[in-house]
């Protein structure tokens, strides 16, 4: 998948703007402010429909403007060009095209255009809260599996309700036997999810490795563990269906007792590893970058096996904390895939001996700038 | 547009604006056309909506609308007694007696299992159904609620219930609609579909 145009309107800081992107790696440079990060927030969102950075849409509009407008042109491996629009306005709310086309649920879009990103905020998975890293699991499964999607939508609606009835049973306004419809469908979308997400971790995991041996060049082992908050080891979504199940009755005392559901993919998480110990705490700031580098390199490699689509790549300023060598070798990498990649960084001066496939691109006060 | 303080207006707009699906916007409009039209036509609104209220109640069988003490479903005499299509609302029995494809009664929960929206088990004209099953000579229960959470959950907590009666229990099928092209579809659909495809 490549951009090959991108039109932006009155979005974040971004007044008017125009890219004709022409290479594959696409370095936007330029000071603090001056608009590299929302050039990748629109891209971003012209994929996923929605923010990283906010989920108000009206906080992305251009102060004192009343819409923002997002259009990008795009080009399959298949050789066809479609194109994505995204505009919301304070009256009207937002509407999602594919080509012509208005989009009536936005998700369905989700996995047309892949998209892998490295923001700041994703420096934080590491240290930051389960949340989060849930959220980087249901984000890269989404876009790779629609019925993944699917079931988390439906999996949260029918947790929110199972809640309720906790509370209920707890205040003897309901029978126990109240929890048997939820638990029913809690266990079919919950056991999907957990079985999607502990595949994927296996599959991630060598490919971490194998990263982050190639930028780093020490045989560090890497790995991500899956935090189950019920025994959760099995090689069939069956077996982890009876797994679930039976954790569920084994804590209904205590969620009654709670008021809210203990145990689900909801609750579960994972650890970063090195050599078998926590990246939290035995790492340093570079072996963390180094490793979630090393991750959406093998997220991307993932994707491309899964939907035979190259994604995105959008790398949020990721070369602080990289010495020299280590960026030499992430860029070498980027090069090797041909990936399109977007790089955001205040230093461009480690391109200038400028290999052909890269374009630099200045980006100053909200504007472009071509250099190559 | 600015109220004009004429009360007997005003009133209209409030009242309209009440309905669902209409707006303050549509409620002026819909009141400046009554103000507009001929007293017989306002008259026979208005007789409209009280005949209504005083001329329609609850069927006391399956609580669809009725005129009398039964609906006109539940009293005629060529409908297949022996079967029950359960729904969500009226509006569900008027969607299944336009397909012309349905002969038996039905029953009209008034609702599903929402427990967010506060709207539990016995809320619902669950027992009901239940009484009538023991009561009446009912060969097949088809349950027709809608596929969303709440539907499935009503699903499953009525399939329960009846699963000791020597009754043919059945489901609509969830598929791909009629006249519809696959490439359109959602996956979640298409997948349903899938799963319960039928042999040729």
């Amino acid at each position: 998948m490549k951009l090959i145009s991108l039109k932006v309107l009155n979005f974040r800081n971004l007044d008017k703007l125009n890219i004709e992107i022409k290479k594959n790696i696409n370095i936007l440079h330029g000071g603090n402010g001056q608009g590299k990060t929302s050039i990748l927030e629109a891209i971003y969102l012209l994929g996923i429909t929605k923010s990283f950075r906010v989920n108000d849409d009206r906080s992305l509009v251009k102060n004192k403007e009343k819409f923002y407008d997002i259009t990008g042109d795009f080009l399959k491996e298949t050789n066809k060009k479609f194109r994505i629009r995204i505009f919301f306005s304070w009256d009207e709310g937002k509407h999602v095209f594919y080509n012509q086309e208005k989009i009536k649920t936005f998700s369905s879009i989700i996995g047309t255009v892949p998209i892998i990103l490295l923001s700041l905020e994703d420096l934080e998975l590491t240290y930051g809260s389960p949340s989060s890293r849930r959220k980087f699991m249901d984000i890269l499964l989404s876009q790779i599996d629609p019925v993944y999607l699917q079931s988390l939508k439906q999996y949260k609606k029918v947790l929110l309700n199972r809640n309720k009835v906790l509370v209920l049973i707890n205040e003897g306004k309901e029978d126990v036997n109240g929890l048997i419809p939820w638990d029913q469908q809690l266990i079919e979308f919950g056991s999907y999810l957990c079985f999607k997400r502990y595949q994927m971790i296996k599959e991630l995991n060598p490919l971490i490795e194998a990263y982050y041996r190639q930028i780093s060049e020490v045989s560090e082992k890497m790995e991500i563990g899956y935090q189950s908050s019920f025994k959760l080891n099995s090689e069939t979504a069956e077996e982890v269906n009876q797994q679930f199940k039976k954790k569920l009755q084994e804590v209904q005392a205590r969620d009654i007792n709670y008021g809210s559901t203990t145990v689900g993919p909801h609750r579960d998480d994972l650890i970063f590893y090195k050599n078998n110990q926590p990246l939290k705490v035995f790492g340093s700031q570079g072996e963390n970058k180094t490793f979630l580098i090393s991750l959406k390199f093998a997220e991307a490699q993932l994707m491309e096996k899964h939907l035979n689509i190259k994604p995105i790549l959008l790398l949020d300023d990721i070369f602080g904390e990289l010495d020299q060598r280590r960026i030499k070798k992430v860029v070498e990498n980027i090069q090797k895939t041909d990936r399109q990649t977007f790089i955001t960084t205040t230093k461009a001066d480690k391109f200038k001996d400028s290999q052909t496939n890269i374009a630099l691109i200045k980006v100053e006060n909200g504007q472009v700038i071509y250099e190559t | 547009m600015k109220e004009l303080g004429i009360s007997a207006l005003d009133d209209l707009i409030d009242q309209f604006s009440q309905l669902p699906g209409i707006g303050r916007k549509t409620a002026q409009r819909l009141a400046l056309f009554i103000l507009k039209s001929s007293p017989e036509y306002a008259n026979d609104l208005a007789n409209a909506i009280i005949n209504i209220k005083q001329n329609t109640r609850l069927c006391k069988r399956c609580f669809n609308v009725a005129e009398e003490e039964f609906c006109s479903i539940c009293s005629d005499h060529n409908r297949d007694v022996h079967k029950i299509c359960v729904v969500e609302d009226i509006v569900d029995v008027m969607a299944i007696e336009e397909t012309r494809s349905y002969r038996g009664l039905y029953h009209v929960l008034g609702g599903v299992i929402s427990p967010l929206s506060g709207v539990s088990a016995d809320q619902l004209r669950i027992k009901e159904l239940v009484e009538r099953i023991q009561n009446e000579n009912i060969e097949e229960v088809l349950l027709a609620l809608n596929p969303s959470t709440e539907g499935e959950a009503t699903i499953i907590y009525i399939t329960r219930l009846l699963k000791n009666f020597n009754i043919r229990l059945t489901r609509l099928a969830s598929g791909v609609p009629m006249g519809s092209h696959l490439e359109y579809l959602d996956v979640a659909t298409i997948g349903k579909a899938i799963q319960s495809r039928q042999d040729l």
